[in-house]
């Protein structure tokens, strides 16, 4: 098992490693230049770059950023003058974080029930109703379902509040359903498929003809069985779901990290780029190693292979 | 029973109203995205701008296109009105510590300091030698800054000129502190806890890209002028979003610049205020993104022949709604010598508002004639933006104006911001659409309209070269006496109007949205809505 862990430590290095050497070189080939502008005298753009160090060779550049990445220091943010992008990530990711994990627990909640009951009811009308609403959670896009219900309960209904964050747990309610959304709709499939294939097995059928009741055979042995899947997609949900979502943070008005991601490109914030593509990349890796090392040990057949 | 709900209702109401009271007068407005900086010689865009007016206080103030006094109580001027001396009050900075004018002179050379090559810098090159200083060809004994005395200022001028006061009022020109900028570094201006000011509001909590909470400054100089106890401004906040907190109580002013938000506020029975802030424009390169393109748009019946085809109220009627199509350059709310200017200097060719096919074909057979080419030899025209849905409907409307009346073909493209910015200044595009303030005082400002189009500034973007007109915007920006400048802006727009540098299109307003009860008494038609100075009613 520590040779398995190990061996999955160093490839997640590798691919950070990788990760931030693309991202750096890519980002350089971006067009334009963030210190243009027709307001700022020329003599000043260049003391500018030459701030920030990108009046040095390109490869230059990344020694001397991989030296810092190194030693903790990300840089200091191009738009947000005088603020660190750790201090940036560190301020943004917890508020993502916690709307995400509401979001990511009443998603698997809700998905993994309606994709039990899909199963359960397998072509009957409670397994229809249930795919179409799991269909329109993947096809209507979180910019269309946040205006709308953000009107009904927040300006027809007054029940919730419109937007904002961080006075009442009610703020929460709304954007976790939109960014949950999807997340309810994916799961409720994979469950459905996951559980359909556990019902046929042999060890089932064994466990009916014994006499167990329905729901113990679903608890006991359906249920079990079928999350051993599941656990492979939970690494990457977990990381998309908890770094932010531009658009749900934009409609409700909510100071997160998704909307740093567009907007540090949009404005060639250099700094803030890598420093969130790595965060986001390491998380990422991270989440997987964790997912990786949990599969192999709740099946040890992988850990063999 | 009856007995206890009547106790418990007063109680609810004691306690809303103890709520109240201890929240006192409290403004919440929609901000449309987070300020970048709070240092004033960083603050580069409109939210950190307004911000730093908020608190800090400069030597003067512009108070409804006045200039009134701030930390200085009075001011002389020499013959010429290039030296200034400015008298300061007895004042001290938001934690109680005196303020004097060696904090100014510390603030302004900081901001033009060449080791450290502040965004703002331009901000000081107003003041003799300061350019210079910055470059490295003179002294800082030859700037024009200088404390005569704890309390007494002097300002020497690069050139004399009414607008020199109006630029003392900028806000890169504010008073940081030495001790806090010194321990701080470039970190200065990025927290609440990482600024101090001398104006009317105070920080007390700044949570990024959420919530502002701004408090009066008890020792501001001027704080019987403040009534609000306190201003909240909520981040990110715009369009729908800002219309639906506004109908829920959740904000109570926001600023909008389309019919369809605001009308729906007002319908209401929410109040505002209109003002005029921006030109929009689709600019012409001179030079053109190609020497084919630079051929024909420097010719002044092709430019013409392209503002005839243009139909500005279909525009304002269908893609650009809530504006005002610009039937000339200087809009109805600019300030004359006694009254409004559109009605002291009236203009007899005016731009066209509706698209007139048969000039427009007119000038552009007149243009083919003496550039010896046929219709056939005028090529496809790049049509540069920033990509925003409404930039591309815009173009996409004026695209398909010039094919329909000219028969001219143009192809879009959008592109980020910086990327847009970077093809603006290595000159790759014909036309690029965007929109220019009318200028700190007016057109004439080194920052308004009229500067764009400046044959004797350098760095000038769209290739127009007309010298009769660079001397009359020199002529402008140092008039001593307003008549002398107004005069000249008449006789730059008659050479505006007449020789097309750029297309422009319409008048943009802005429309501050507020609840009922507050009054705004100061608005700038850069930086919208003075809330510092907003009046409660009781």
């Amino acid at each position: 098992m520590l040779r398995y862990v190990l061996k999955r430590v160093v490839i997640a290095l590798l691919t950070v490693f990788v990760l931030a050497t693309v991202t750096f070189f890519l980002s350089k080939l971006l067009p334009g230049d963030p210190f243009m502008n027709e307001k700022i005298p020329v003599s000043v753009q260049e003391k500018q770059r030459a701030y920030y160090g990108l009046d040095k060779p390109v490869f230059q550049q990344y020694f001397i950023y991989m030296g810092n990445l190194l030693q903790g220091d990300l840089g200091t943010s191009i738009k947000f003058v005088g603020r660190s992008v750790r201090d940036i990530i560190g301020e943004f990711f917890p508020v993502s974080a916690r709307l995400g994990l509401i979001a990511l627990t009443f998603a698997e909640i809700i998905g993994l029930l309606f994709g039990i009951l899909c199963a359960q009811y397998r072509n009957r009308w409670p397994d229809y109703v249930l795919m179409v609403f799991a269909i329109l959670g993947i096809a209507l896009p979180s910019m269309v379902v946040g205006p709308l219900i953000r009107y009904l309960f927040g300006v027809q209904l007054r029940w919730l509040p419109v937007g904002g964050w961080g006075k009442s747990w009610t703020q929460a309610i709304m954007p976790a359903f939109v960014l949950g959304l999807g997340t309810i709709a994916g799961n409720t499939r994979s469950m459905r498929a996951c559980m359909l294939a556990v019902i046929t097995q042999d060890y089932v059928k064994t466990a009916r003809a014994k006499g167990m009741s329905p729901l113990r055979v679903v608890l006991k042995h359906e249920l079990k069985n079928s999350l051993v899947p599941m656990l492979a997609n939970l690494g990457p949900m977990i990381a998309g779901v908890l770094m932010g979502s531009f658009v749900v943070e934009q409609i409700f008005v909510i100071p997160g990290l998704g909307k740093h991601f567009v907007n540090a490109v949009s404005t060639l914030d250099y700094p803030l780029i890598m420093g969130l593509t790595i965060f986001y990349g390491a998380f990422l890796v991270v989440m997987n190693l964790l997912v990786d090392i949990l599969y192999g040990w709740v099946d040890p057949r992988i850990r063999v292979k | 029973m009856k007995r206890i709900v009547s106790l418990l209702l007063a109680l609810v109401l004691m306690m809303t109203a103890a709520s109240a009271l201890a929240e006192g007068k409290t403004l919440t407005w929609a901000r449309g995205y987070e300020s970048t900086s709070l240092d004033p010689a960083e603050s580069a865009d409109d939210e950190s701008n307004n911000i730093v007016s908020y608190l800090t206080e400069g030597l003067v103030r512009v108070k409804n296109g006045a200039v009134v006094p701030g930390i200085a109580e009075s001011w002389d001027a020499n013959e010429a009105g290039d030296v200034f001396t400015f008298h300061l009050r007895e004042s001290v900075w938001s934690d109680g510590t005196p303020l004097n004018a060696q904090d100014f002179v510390y603030s302004f050379f900081r901001l033009i300091d060449p080791e450290q090559g502040h965004s703002q810098s331009d901000s000081g090159f107003c003041v003799k030698n300061a350019e210079a200083y910055m470059a490295g060809e003179a002294a800082k004994e030859d700037v024009g800054y200088k404390a005569i005395d704890d309390y007494t200022i002097e300002v020497t001028f690069a050139s004399a000129g009414l607008e020199n006061l109006f630029l003392m009022a900028d806000n890169g020109l504010r008073p940081v502190k030495q001790a806090l900028v010194e321990e701080l570094g470039e970190a200065y201006g990025s927290d609440a806890d990482k600024l101090l000011g001398n104006g009317p509001m105070v920080m007390d909590s700044w949570l990024h890209e959420s919530q502002m909470v701004l408090k009066r400054n008890e020792n501001y100089w001027n704080k019987d002028e403040v009534q609000l106890d306190q201003l909240i401004g909520m981040c990110n906040i715009s369009g729908d979003t800002a219309v639906e907190m506004m109908m829920t109580d959740m904000i109570d002013l926001a600023a909008f610049s389309d019919p369809t938000y605001y009308q729906q506020l007002y319908d209401l029975g929410f109040e505002g205020i209109t003002y005029t802030n921006t030109d929009q424009f689709i600019q012409i390169n001179g030079n053109g993104k190609t020497e084919a393109s630079g051929k024909f748009l420097s010719n002044v019946n092709f430019r013409r022949a392209l503002s005839y085809a243009i139909d500005r109220t279909a525009l304002v009627n269908t893609v650009m709604l809530g504006q005002t199509p610009a039937y000339r350059v200087i809009d109805p709310d600019a300030a004359g010598l006694n009254g409004k200017f559109v009605d002291e200097y009236p203009v007899e060719n005016q731009i066209n508002v509706t698209a007139d096919p048969a000039k427009a074909q007119e000038y552009l057979t007149k243009a083919l004639e003496e550039l010896g080419a046929t219709a056939e030899d005028i090529p496809e025209f790049s049509m540069l933006c920033f990509d925003t849905q409404g930039n591309l409907t815009k173009l996409q409307a004026v695209q398909d104006m010039l094919l329909t009346n000219l028969g001219i073909h143009c192809a879009i493209d959008p592109q980020p911001i910086q990327q847009m910015i970077a093809k603006v200044y290595s000159s790759d595009f014909d036309f690029w659409t965007g929109g220019v303030s009318i200028g700190t005082v007016d057109a004439a400002s080194p920052s308004g309209v009229y500067s764009y189009w400046d044959a004797n500034d350098p760095d000038a973007l769209f290739g127009y070269k007309n010298a009769e007109y660079a001397a009359l915007l020199d002529q402008a920006q140092q008039a001593n006496d307003y008549k002398t400048r107004l005069d000249a802006i008449a006789a730059i727009e008659k050479i505006f109007i007449d020789e097309v540098p750029t297309l422009l299109l319409t008048w943009q307003t802005q429309n501050v949205v507020y609840r009922p009860g507050y009054t705004i008494t100061n608005v700038d038609s850069g930086f919208g809505a003075d809330l510092a100075f907003v009046q409660v009613a009781e």
